[in-house]
């Protein structure tokens, strides 16, 4: 088991040097964060200067390893709009995602686990069809879309909840929904395809004809198995609920991650977006080897493979 | 693990649980209960006493005096003289004159606005959305002016203020100011009495301090004042001469709100005292209102100032926050979680037929297109080097449909390019009318012209849509100005773009020619900001040592550029105001002639405003934002402040 632990971790740490190397080059490609930080009528050596007091000027290849001692050190640098250091902004919003995404995610298993169970229970009935129409909405209705009409229809017309930002519990119902009904719909579509797969497994059958109620079979011996794929994608949902629900955030004006990472790619802010990246990707590395430790633990199958 | 369905509840329950119970206690709205209209007690303020000496030649009008202040009624800005104070040139590197004369004194008499006090306590609060913010640097040598007036606005104040019904000069930490005759020097009595937010006096030794901050390396803000290094001479506590170092006529302007915010002043004492970057983190002004708090990317909040020689704020708190999507802010608004929302043109039918009200900040700006490099030599001899095509291109284009359907008839026609209703040095009679003929729809003068230029069957046009920042229906007027291009059989080749990718194109300039090397041939969107400064912007797109060079360029000195330079010098260069008047308009009525800038349409700011949160107030001519009305925005509670 340590030496799986050990792998993974190992995996982690190569995925995350290459998601560091891709942003560092790639979020140079939006543009010179100095077109939009000087004025017009800038002259060519306050270009020059401000290039060089951000380091600019540097070879890229020297920028990038400058980026990474000091990011073994603990420090991404300064955020080029705000001036401030990234991780003290990165920790300003990231308790507010944090406060966020697990609601999303209980909002999701609230809708996803009945209904997955219903659909496969009623396969090919009318619960079924219902429920899979459901998940084909959730997963094709844009999260920016759903957030602007939740908000018209909860805040503006009937006056129930607020519109946007952070607050009591009643703020985080409407963003959570919407980031919520997403991720139901690919959890329930799993859940039912998983609880099909076993229901026809031939433990299940003898479950049956031992004659055991159907409550039994399908919370004791389906459920349990049913469950490890659905467990497995929930990780990465909560992983990237955890990132950031970029769209999500900006709509309802959520001062989390997701916003953040919005705010850096159209500032141009290099060195914000590289720590947000960075810090967001550890994150996700993390929640996922989590899960496929409990995974292992929970799948002897796996443990011992 | 023997009960793996439990472990997952258990763990996201949780999580769950721990996230709730951290979140933070909901905000509420501010309820604001009508109170009682206070008695008057505000002071009837006196008309200013002139101060100009018997010899002086006076440039700046007499000022009016203030009118008297009605019970519960919002203190007005001190009427101001308007001083006719000329542009200011930002790309003008040779002197424009080497000042000889004497500096015989040649006082300016301006207004003495007396400190008004409301005896009004300020309650609730004002909360505000905007679409954007900019860095939220609190230091004003760190940002440049755009959305930082936003909220640098409102802490600091500028020597020189803003008149918020005419969109011109007025005074402000300097209560009057004089122009002197050598050309070069400009005298600034500071209003006695002012005090920083950490009780600190306010002094001319402030000033100094503030100008000198704006020449440090690695400012952004006060390019004039470094360009025209200028120099600071305090005469005594109160009384600070600045002077250029080349014939710098504008420099009024320059210190004013009205045109930019290089004439922020910041405490000397404080800063010594903390450091530049305690300061940028806790900024002490002499605003109307004291800095609290600030999220990176969130909000930032204020708190009321009692001691503010203008006004008294009615609110207690103003927070300005950031909603980037503009149908949250809506919702926001119409649901009284805001008092007042930044809304574009698409919005305006919303805020009318929902209750709310409508506040235009008129003549913030004119989107405007640019022909790039008629002078390159791959394109001089192009349809667009071809000035009767210029000027069908723009004749073409039907802009009261734009004002009405893009602008939901909250814009203008413009006047010439960066000039507007409130400019200086202009004849606005005259520019009306040149306005109603030369901005009309005449499409079959354009066919005439385009046939006389040997086109009547169109050509093929490369056009950049875009927007800058800030307004975006800038893509709109595009959209429909290349419509009507199309109509007048020009073969339009629209391509929209995002301003940060097209910024850096018009400073990428071919070596040979000096034109822009991939705009050069095409015609973009562009926009100028509302400044009363008449010949700025035009100055700045034009002049060929600018980084627009759009009449031509140091490699390529077309004669257009050779008469453009020699007018706007002249007009830069004269001291007598009628002089410069005339020399204004000679170099307008020659920029027009060329027909490579032609602005589309006037905009405007728009802000959509909860009546029950927020009393009437009006918008600010050619300022976007609301920060300089700020304090003087009434409650619901209170009488309306138009």
């Amino acid at each position: 088991m340590q030496r799986y632990i050990m792998r993974r971790a190992l995996q982690g740490v190569v995925t995350l040097f290459a998601v560091t190397l891709f942003i560092f080059f790639f979020g140079r490609l939006i543009g010179n964060p100095l077109d939009l930080m000087l004025p017009d009528d800038a002259t060519p050596e306050e270009f020059q200067h401000a290039t060089e007091a951000l380091g600019l000027d540097k070879p890229i290849h020297q920028q990038l390893y400058m980026f990474y001692v000091a990011a073994l050190r603990g420090d991404l640098g300064r955020s080029v709009r705000y001036n401030r250091p990234v991780t003290q902004i990165f920790m300003e919003r990231f308790p507010n995602t944090l406060r966020l995404a697990p609601v999303s995610m209980a909002i999701a298993f609230a809708l996803a686990i009945p209904l997955g169970v219903l659909a496969a229970f009623f396969r090919g009935r009318l619960p079924d069809r219902l429920a899979t129409l459901g998940a084909v909405l959730g997963m094709a209705i844009p999260h920016f879309w759903l957030g602007i009409v939740l908000i018209y229809l909860f805040a503006v017309t009937w006056d129930l909840l607020p519109p946007s930002g952070m607050g009591g519990p009643s703020h985080y119902v409407l963003p959570a929904a919407t980031i919520g009904t997403g991720y139901a719909a690919g959890l329930m579509r799993l859940l039912r395809s998983s609880m099909l797969e076993v229901m026809g497994s031939d433990y299940v059958r003898t479950a049956r004809s031992k004659g055991l109620k159907n409550s039994t079979v399908l919370l004791r011996h389906t459920m349990r198995n049913a469950v490890i794929p659905v467990f497995t994608l929930a990780g990465v949902l909560l992983a990237h609920a955890i990132a950031g629900a970029l769209v999500t955030e900006t709509v309802f004006a959520w001062p989390g991650v997701g916003r953040l990472t919005y705010e850096a790619v159209i500032n141009r802010d290099y060195p914000l977006l590289q720590g947000v990246v960075m810090i967001a990707a550890i994150f996700v590395l993390v929640i996922n080897l989590g899960v496929d430790v409990l995974y292992a633990y929970i799948d002897p199958r796996i443990r011992y493979t | 693990m023997r009960y793996p369905k439990l472990a997952v509840a258990l763990f996201l329950g949780a999580i769950t649980l721990a996230a709730m119970s951290c979140g933070p206690a909901a905000t509420p709205t501010p309820t604001l209960a009508p109170t009682p209209t206070p008695a008057p007690t505000a002071t009837p303020t006196v008309p200013p006493a002139p101060t100009a000496t018997p010899t002086a030649t006076p440039i700046l009008p007499t000022p009016t005096p203030t009118p008297t202040l009605k019970p519960g009624e919002p203190p007005k800005p001190t009427p101001t003289p308007t001083p006719t104070s000329p542009p200011v040139p930002t790309a003008t590197p040779q002197p424009i004159a080497t000042p000889t004369a004497t500096p015989t004194a040649r006082p300016i008499p301006t207004a003495t606005a007396t400190p008004t006090q409301v005896a009004v306590r300020p309650k609730g609060e004002l909360k505000q959305a905007i679409q954007s913010f900019g860095h939220q640097h609190f230091d004003p040598v760190r940002e440049e002016r755009g959305n930082s007036s936003h909220y640098q606005a409102p802490i600091y104040d500028s020597l020189i203020g803003s008149n918020v019904d005419t969109g011109q000069m007025a005074p402000g930490i300097a209560e009057r100011w004089e122009f002197l005759s050598d050309g070069l020097t400009w005298r600034f009595y500071v209003r006695k009495g002012m005090k920083w937010h950490n009780g600190d006096p306010v002094t001319a030794n402030d000033v100094a301090f503030s100008m000198e901050r704006f020449k440090e390396k690695g400012a952004i803000a006060g390019g004039d004042i470094r360009q025209y290094q200028v120099k600071s001479n305090v005469i005594d506590e109160y009384t600070v001469e600045l002077k250029t170092n080349v014939v710098y006529t504008y420099f009024g302007s320059t210190m004013s709100r009205s045109v930019g915010d290089q004439g922020t002043i910041m405490p000397k004492k404080y800063i010594e005292a903390v450091g530049a970057d305690k300061f940028a983190q806790e900024p002490v002004g002499n605003g109307p209102w004291k800095f609290k708090k600030s999220v990176s990317g969130v909000m930032v909040q204020f708190d009321a100032w009692d001691q503010h020689w203008l006004a008294r704020p009615n609110y207690e708190l103003y927070t300005l926050v950031l909603i980037p999507e503009e149908s949250t802010r809506m919702a926001a608004l119409r649901t009284g979680a805001l008092g007042i929302a930044m809304i574009e043109p698409d919005s305006i039918s919303e805020t009318r037929s929902s209750g709310m009200r409508l506040i235009t900040n008129r003549g913030t700006m004119q989107s405007t297109y640019y022909i790039w490099g008629t002078y390159d030599p791959r394109y001089k001899d192009g349809p667009l080097a071809n000035v009767k095509v210029r000027e069908a291109l723009s004749l073409a284009i039907n802009r009261p449909e734009i004002v009405k359907y893009v602008m939901e008839g909250e814009g203008a026609i413009p006047l010439p390019y960066g000039v507007f209703r409130y400019s200086l040095d202009i004849d606005l009679a005259k520019w009306e009318k040149w306005s109603q003929q030369a901005m009309g729809y005449d499409p079959a003068r354009a066919k005439q012209l385009m046939a006389e230029a040997g086109y009547p069957n169109g050509f093929k046009l490369c056009y950049y849509n875009l927007a800058l920042p800030g307004t975006s229906f800038q893509i709109r007027v595009g959209e429909a100005t290349a419509g009507y291009w199309k109509a007048a059989g020009i073969d339009v080749d629209l391509r929209a773009i995002e301003w940060g990718l097209f910024s850096p194109m018009r400073r990428e300039h071919d070596a040979s020619s000096g034109a822009q090397k991939v705009l050069s041939g095409c015609i973009s969107n562009m926009r100028s900001a509302g400044r009363p400064t008449t010949l700025t912007r035009s100055h700045d797109a034009l002049t060929f040592t600018g980084s627009e060079r759009v009449a031509g360029s140091p490699e390529t000195m077309t004669a257009e550029a050779k008469e453009i330079d020699r007018l706007y010098k002249a007009a830069f260069a004269a001291i007598d105001p009628q002089e410069r008047a005339r020399k204004t308009d000679a170099a307008l009525e020659y920029m027009n002639s060329l027909w490579l800038i032609a602005p589309v349409v006037e905009g405007a700011n728009f802000w959509a405003v909860n009546p029950k949160l927020v009393g009437e107030f009006k918008g600010i001519p050619g300022r976007g934002e609301l920060a300089d009305i700020s304090p003087l925005i009434p409650r619901p509670d209170q009488k309306a402040w138009k």
